[in-house]
C-alpha cells in the first residue's frame, strides 16, 4: 500500500518547482488541449489526406511534444523514471483502448491484413491504435510533472485563484478548494490507518488473500468499518480544531504566501506558446512546412 | 517455547531515497514466563520489532524463532498468529462488528473452531477482561466507554488462547486509574497466557510489572536488564532521555545528597529511608 507513488510530490528546488502554481495549471491545460489538436488518422483521411502525409505530420507534431516533455522533466530535476512510473496506473487502460481501436477501426482502410466479421486489422488501424496509445501516455505524463513539482497545497491554492471568477456567480470556490486540500492531505493518513487496521485484523487471523471475489469483498468489512468510523472521528476533530482557530471560510481571509507571476513563468508561457505553434504548424501545414517535409521524405525514400 | 531473536535487521524501503534502517543486529531471548518489557523512544523500532513476532513483517536478515516456529522458513501463519496474540496501540479502533460478542468471536472463528467452542471462548474472554458478559454481549462496541472498548478489543485477542501476548503500549491514552486497571488485568491474564511482552514509555510501569526489559535506541538494542539493573545504568538512561521511575528517582537524588539509599520501588524506598532514619536516631 505504500507504493502509491503516482504523481507524488518530489522535492527538488528546480525552476519548475518554483513556478507559480496557477501558471503551471494553465500550462498543463494548454498542453492537454494541444494534444487534442493533433488530428487522428481517420479524421485526416476523411478530409482527403494521404496516409504518408499523415505519418509525417503526426510524427513531427508528436516529436515536438515529446521533446518539450523531456525538456520539462530535465528542468524539473525529477528522475525521468519516476515520471514514467506514473504511466503504470493507466497502462491497462491504454492497452485495452489500443486493442479495441486496432480491431474496430472503421475509417478508410487501404491495407487490410486480416478480417473476421466486423473485426479487422489494417495498416490504418495499427497507426490509429499506436497514436492513440501514445496520446494517452502523453496525456498522463504532463499532469504527472505538475503533481511531481507542485505540492497539493500549492495546487489547490492555484486552482482556487484560477476559479475565483466563478465565485461571482455564487460558486463556493474557496470551500471546494479547502475540501480538496483536506482530502489530499488525508490520503497518506488513510493509507497508514488502513495498514494499521489491516495488520490488527491479520493478527486475529483474518484472511484477505484467498477465496473468490465475494469472499474477498466480505473479508474487507473488518477493515472498512473501522476505517469509516475513524474517518468520521477525524473529520469531527478537524472541524473542532478549525472552529477553535476561528476559521470562517473565505471571508476576510488573507494569505501567507502570495503567488507572483514571475519571469520564469513568463519564460514558461513563451515556451508553451512556441510549442503550441510548432505543433499546429506541423499538424495543419502552416506555411506549407508539412508539405516541404513530406516531399523531402518521399525523395529520401 | 521462548522467542529467540538473533542478528535481526530491518530496513524500510531499501534501495530508495526513503531508505531507513529500523532494526540493526538485534539479538535477545524472551524466556517462558517472562513479563518482558520493551522500552525506547518513538521511532526506536519497537513496533517494527514486535510486528516480526507474529509474522506481520517478514524477516529480512538474521533469524527469529517464536514458540518453535522458524520465521525465516515457511510456516503455518494461522497457527503462529493464534499462539502469539498481538494487541496494537489503541486496539479499540479495530472494533468493527455489530455486537461485542460477535467482535470478540472474530479471531476464534477465523481459526475454524466450532460454533459452540467459539461462543465459549468469547464468553470466557469477555469475563476474563472483567466485563459482565450477559450485560454487554449484545451491545454495539461503539456505544461503550473508551476503557470498555479497549477491554473488548483485548478480549478479541485473548479469545484465540494465545501462549504469548504482545501488548503495544496498552495504557496509551488512559487515565491513571484506567492504566492501573489494564496493567493489573495483564497480571490476571498471565495466569493463562504465561509469557507477556509489553512496549511501554513509562518506566514506572516497567519497574512495577516487568521482570526483564529490553532497551531500544534508534533501532539498536542497548541491552536487556532486570528493572533494578536498568535503573543503575545511568549512562543509558541519560543517553536515551528516559526518566527513572519515581521511587528510583527519589533514591537517586538522595544519593546525590550523600545518603546511602538504594531502592527501585515504593516499599523499598520507604524501608530504606526508615532504616536510615532509625540508624541515625540510634
Amino acid at each position: 500500500m505504500r507504493d502509491v507513488s503516482m504523481g507524488q510530490y518530489y522535492p527538488t528546488k528546480s525552476v519548475i518547482h518554483r513556478m507559480d502554481a496557477r501558471a503551471k495549471l494553465v500550462f498543463v491545460i494548454a498542453y492537454i488541449v494541444l494534444l487534442f489538436f493533433i488530428p487522428t488518422v481517420d479524421n485526416f483521411l476523411n478530409k482527403g489526406g494521404r496516409l504518408g502525409e499523415y505519418l509525417v505530420r503526426a510524427s513531427c507534431a508528436y516529436a515536438v511534444v515529446i521533446v518539450f516533455l523531456i525538456v520539462a522533466i530535465l528542468f524539473s530535476r525529477v528522475p525521468i523514471l519516476k515520471v514514467l512510473k506514473s504511466v503504470r496506473a493507466v497502462i491497462f487502460l491504454v492497452i485495452f483502448t489500443a486493442v479495441i481501436m486496432l480491431l474496430f477501426y472503421s475509417g478508410k482502410a487501404t491495407h487490410v491484413y486480416w478480417q473476421y466479421g466486423i473485426l479487422k486489422i489494417s495498416l490504418e488501424g495499427i497507426i490509429s491504435a499506436a497514436t492513440m496509445a501514445l496520446r494517452l501516455f502523453l496525456l498522463v505524463m504532463g499532469p504527472s510533472i505538475l503533481t511531481h513539482t507542485t505540492t497539493p497545497v500549492e495546487l489547490t491554492d492555484g486552482l482556487e485563484r484560477l476559479l475565483k471568477p466563478l465565485s461571482y456567480i455564487k460558486v463556493p470556490v474557496h470551500d471546494i478548494a479547502i475540501i480538496m486540500s483536506i482530502a489530499l492531505r488525508l490520503i497518506p493518513t488513510l493509507i497508514e490507518e488502513t495498514d494499521k487496521i489491516k495488520n490488527a485484523q491479520k493478527a486475529r487471523c483474518a484472511d484477505f488473500d484467498s477465496g473468490n471475489i465475494f469472499k474477498r469483498a466480505k473479508a474487507m468489512i473488518p477493515i472498512l468499518v473501522p476505517l469509516l468510523i475513524s474517518s468520521f472521528r477525524r473529520a469531527d476533530d478537524l472541524a473542532y480544531a478549525m472552529d477553535s482557530r476561528c476559521y470562517r471560510g473565505a471571508k476576510g481571509r488573507t494569505r501567507m504566501k502570495i503567488m507572483k507571476f514571475g519571469l520564469r513563468d513568463l519564460f514558461g508561457l513563451l515556451l508553451i506558446v512556441a510549442v503550441f505553434f510548432a505543433v499546429l504548424m506541423f499538424a495543419y501545414n502552416y506555411f506549407g512546412v508539412a508539405t516541404v517535409i513530406t516531399e523531402w521524405a518521399y525523395t529520401l525514400l | 517455547m521462548p522467542i529467540v531473536v538473533k542478528d535481526l535487521n530491518y530496513i524500510y524501503s531499501p534501495g530508495t531515497p526513503f531508505e531507513k534502517t529500523a532494526l540493526k543486529d538485534i539479538t535477545f531471548t524472551v524466556n517462558d514466563g517472562d513479563y518482558f518489557g520493551i522500552i525506547g523512544h518513538t521511532g526506536s523500532g519497537k513496533s517494527t520489532l514486535i510486528s516480526h513476532f507474529n509474522g506481520l513483517i517478514k524477516v529480512m536478515s538474521g533469524s527469529l524463532t517464536v514458540n518453535g516456529f522458524d520465521l525465516t522458513k515457511k510456516y503455518d501463519y494461522k497457527k503462529l498468529r493464534s499462539e502469539v496474540g498481538m494487541v496494537f496501540q489503541y486496539p479499540e479502533y479495530q472494533l468493527f462488528d455489530e455486537t461485542v460478542e460477535r467482535d470478540v468471536s472474530f479471531g476464534p472463528k477465523n481459526l475454524g473452531l466450532s460454533d459452540a467452542e467459539v461462543k465459549d471462548r468469547a464468553a470466557d474472554a469477555i469475563r476474563l477482561v472483567g466485563l459482565d458478559y450477559d450485560k454487554i454481549k449484545d451491545r454495539s462496541p461503539f456505544e461503550l466507554s473508551g476503557g470498555q472498548m479497549r477491554r473488548v478489543a483485548l478480549a478479541g485477542v485473548l479469545a484465540m488462547h494465545p501462549k504469548i501476548l504482545v501488548l503495544d503500549e496498552p495504557t496509551a491514552g488512559l487515565d491513571p486509574r484506567g492504566k492501573k486497571e489494564i496493567l493489573d488485568l495483564t497480571l490476571k491474564i498471565k495466569e493463562e497466557c504465561p509469557t507477556i511482552i509489553m512496549i511501554s514509555h513509562n518506566m514506572d510501569e516497567i519497574a512495577q510489572y516487568c521482570n526483564r526489559v529490553a532497551v531500544l535506541g534508534k533501532g539498536k538494542l542497548e541491552g536487556v536488564f532486570t528493572p533494578q539493573e536498568l535503573f543503575g545504568q545511568e549512562d543509558i538512561i541519560q543517553k536515551l532521555g528516559l526518566r527513572l521511575p519515581t521511587p528510583a528517582y527519589v533514591a537517586h537524588r538522595l544519593r546525590e545528597r550523600g545518603y546511602n539509599i538504594n531502592a527501585s520501588d515504593e516499599d523499598g524506598l520507604v524501608e530504606a529511608i526508615l532504616k536510615l532514619r532509625g540508624g541515625g536516631n540510634a
